[in-house]
């Protein structure tokens, strides 16, 4: 007797425990439909078969249901086509979302009438039927699956060098970030769910080879989705590259690469922390200018950088620029004395890392003008003997900037985390990349910290404004 | 409630008619005279500038001298932004081309797409968004792609009746046109390459 009711009990156990299982393998298989019908729905898949508008083939990209339809399936008018509401105005259900697709595999609208250009006709797979209708039965609900977002986490992506010059500086922003962001999950989190960042590391430079930095962005995030990119080592990218970012519906939240131009990216989608070297420049001419009077005719000296000069050129119309020529010593080093305003030495902008700028100091006298950004020399090493003008990207990274190059880049990363944490609390708890989108649109002015202000406007693309300092001399204050 | 839904249906099913029947009474108000009008009474041409426009290399292309004159056209427009109507549209115009190149290539009318957003559409754009359809674009090709400064393709737009305050109002109309001949017609973009193909035949005729 005991021994049948303890058999009876193992067997109740065990389809329990079954049971409890075989639902669990059913919602992650719904989970994972969901996921791919949202891919779809928004482009960032492409279909299988190719899709035709009256019988004329459609680029795979052009064919998402979310171009025309809006991002919940709302519809709207362009052109003076109206594009109908998915949902007719019901709730979404499983029984309306079968109908749906069961009409693009029919080309007949849910009411029987045939679809017209512009409607493209669809030739979907069993499977994309399935992931198509698992998404549409909860678009625009609680339950609608957002990339990189569940009920306990919040995955942002941080892409980075793997190796090369700039790996230990993206290495320490990671760090700032990854801090910054454990600082706020010990405090709750946002909006009950954890924030985490996730490394995406590349080895291909977007600028030269942006085929494989693509592939290997794109593998890194089908393994790790995340719903926004923050703190990027992304610099110059080529049009097209911003396009797939934006066609992957990729925000770029507070990026830290070092760009040569301000992105031409759409607006809203990509906010970078740090000014670019053009911006840079620009916005410190007129600094160099009152002091060094004869900076119309400047001698550049330029690291080996792709695209460089053409940023400088740009940024510094009207002048006369001498490329890397040769630098002689100056003929007034050895004899005018300390403290000679400079009117008559040479105007030098130096972008070189700091070794070469320390090199330049010593061959420059007190009548040579200098002018140098942190970003490329860092402000350490010893003081020109003529005046010096060194540009930062903000007031807050001056204390740190003269000493760890580490601990600066590290601090941006955290200013990286405060602004990412406070677009996402602003695009709310159903968060998707449109929302924060937005906020980055409409977020003009946020203060992280005393004395560091983050302004953003339409035209201005950078948070951290320019700042330009004279180094001061002992010998020549 | 048994008795409150019927109603609230009811009203929303006329509130939703109206609002789809108004966009396409007004799109068919305007396109009606057009479609309904026998292939003989053409429109008067278009007042068009000789302006001086870009096409996707970055060429200067004066719209009549150089693109124009004498030749049978097939006018669209699009901007390089647009989601909803404009690939449909090149997908259908791509066929079109291509079915035109095989049947009479001597006869070909040459196509003309104008951008409605020229501060958006530089020639770096034009050629991403040929790239991506995988056209061939020039007047050897039969079809080029203009855009230029805003207040010429304004002129241009105003021409052919298109508002350019807002690119993503552009009609979905194409204009076709002998400029030899002065005969000019409008038809809806958004046809098949076959009804598209008969209209030009009318023009051509």
């Amino acid at each position: 007797m005991k021994r049948t009711r303890a058999a009876c009990l193992l067997t109740c156990a065990w389809l329990i425990a079954a049971s409890a299982g075989f639902a669990q393998t059913n919602e992650n298989a719904l989970a994972a439909q969901r996921e791919a019908g949202r891919a779809l729905f928004h482009g960032e898949r492409m279909f299988q078969r190719p899709v035709k508008v009256a019988g004329a083939a459609m680029p795979s990209d052009a064919a998402a249901c979310a171009l025309c339809h809006g991002r919940s399936g709302q519809g709207g008018l362009e052109a003076g086509v109206s594009v109908p509401w998915l949902s007719e105005g019901t709730p979404p259900s499983q029984d309306l979302a079968r109908r749906v697709v069961q009409a693009l595999a029919r080309g007949q609208s849910v009411r029987g009438q045939a679809l017209q250009p512009p409607m493209p006709r669809y030739d979907l797979t069993p499977a994309e039927r399935d992931a198509l209708a698992a998404f549409l039965a909860v678009l625009g609900t609680d339950a609608e699956p957002v990339r990189g977002v569940d009920a306990r986490q919040l995955r942002i992506g941080m892409v980075l060098p793997r190796s090369g010059p700039r790996a230990n500086a993206a290495q320490a922003a990671f760090r700032g970030l990854q801090g910054q962001f454990e600082q706020i999950n010990r405090s709750g989190g946002l909006y009950g769910r954890q924030l985490r960042l996730v490394a995406l590391p590349t080895d291909a430079d977007p600028a030269s080879q942006s085929g494989p930095w693509q592939q290997q962005l794109a593998g890194a995030l089908a393994r790790e989705p995340v719903l926004a990119l923050a703190g990027s080592w992304i610099g110059d990218l080529p049009a097209p590259q911003w396009q797939w970012l934006q066609k992957q519906r990729l925000p770029l939240i507070a990026n830290l690469g070092p760009a040569l131009r301000e992105p031409a990216a759409t607006p809203g989608w990509t906010t970078s922390l740090l000014p670019s070297v053009q911006a840079q420049l620009a916005g410190s001419a007129t600094d160099f200018d009152t002091r060094c009077v004869h900076s119309q005719r400047l001698q550049v000296a330029l690291a080996p950088v792709s695209g460089l000069r053409e940023a400088v050129a740009a940024a510094l119309p009207g002048r006369t620029l001498g490329f890397n020529a040769a630098l002689p010593a100056s003929a007034a080093a050895a004899t005018a004395p300390a403290g000679t305003a400079a009117d008559t030495g040479q105007h030098v902008l130096a972008l070189l890392p700091a070794a070469e700028v320390e090199a330049l100091r010593q061959r420059l006298g007190p009548q040579d003008c200098l002018w140098t950004l942190a970003m490329f020399s860092g402000a350490g090493g010893a003081k020109a003997r003529g005046p010096e003008l060194l540009v930062l990207p903000a007031q807050a990274t001056l204390p740190l900037a003269g000493g760890d190059p580490q601990a600066l880049w590290e601090s941006l990363g955290r200013l990286a985390g405060q602004l990412t944490a406070e677009l996402l609390s602003q695009a709310g708890r159903r968060v998707q990349p449109e929302s924060l989108v937005r906020a980055q649109l409409t977020q003009t002015a946020f203060e992280p910290a005393p004395g560091v202000k983050l302004e953003l406007t339409r035209t201005r693309r950078h948070a951290l404004p320019v700042l330009a300092t004279w180094r001061k001399n002992d010998d020549n204050p | 409630m048994k008795l409150v839904e019927p109603m609230v249906r009811a009203d929303r099913r006329r509130v939703l008619g109206w609002g789809r029947a108004l966009p396409a009474l007004a799109c068919g108000a305007w396109l009606a005279p057009t479609m309904a009008r026998p292939a003989t009474a053409w429109l008067p041409a278009p007042n068009l500038p000789d302006a001086t426009l870009q096409n996707h290399q970055g060429r200067d292309l004066r719209l009549l001298s150089d693109v124009m004159k004498d030749r049978v056209l097939l006018v669209h427009f699009f901007y390089t932004g647009c989601a909803t109507v404009c690939p449909p549209q090149t997908a259908l115009l791509r066929e079109l081309r291509r079915r035109l190149d095989v049947q009479a290539p001597a006869r070909n009318p040459l196509f003309v797409g104008l951008s409605v957003d020229p501060l958006g559409d530089g020639p770096a754009q034009l050629r991403a968004y040929l790239q991506r359809f995988d056209i061939q674009a020039g007047r050897e090709a039969g079809w080029v792609w203009l855009t230029g400064h805003p207040t010429a393709m304004a002129r241009v737009l105003r021409g052919f009746g298109v508002a350019t305050a807002a690119p993503d109002q552009h009609p979905n109309l194409l204009w076709l046109g002998d400029t030899r001949r002065e005969r000019w017609t409008r038809t809806a973009s958004l046809q098949s390459p076959e009804q598209l193909a008969a209209r030009l035949a009318e023009v051509m005729a």
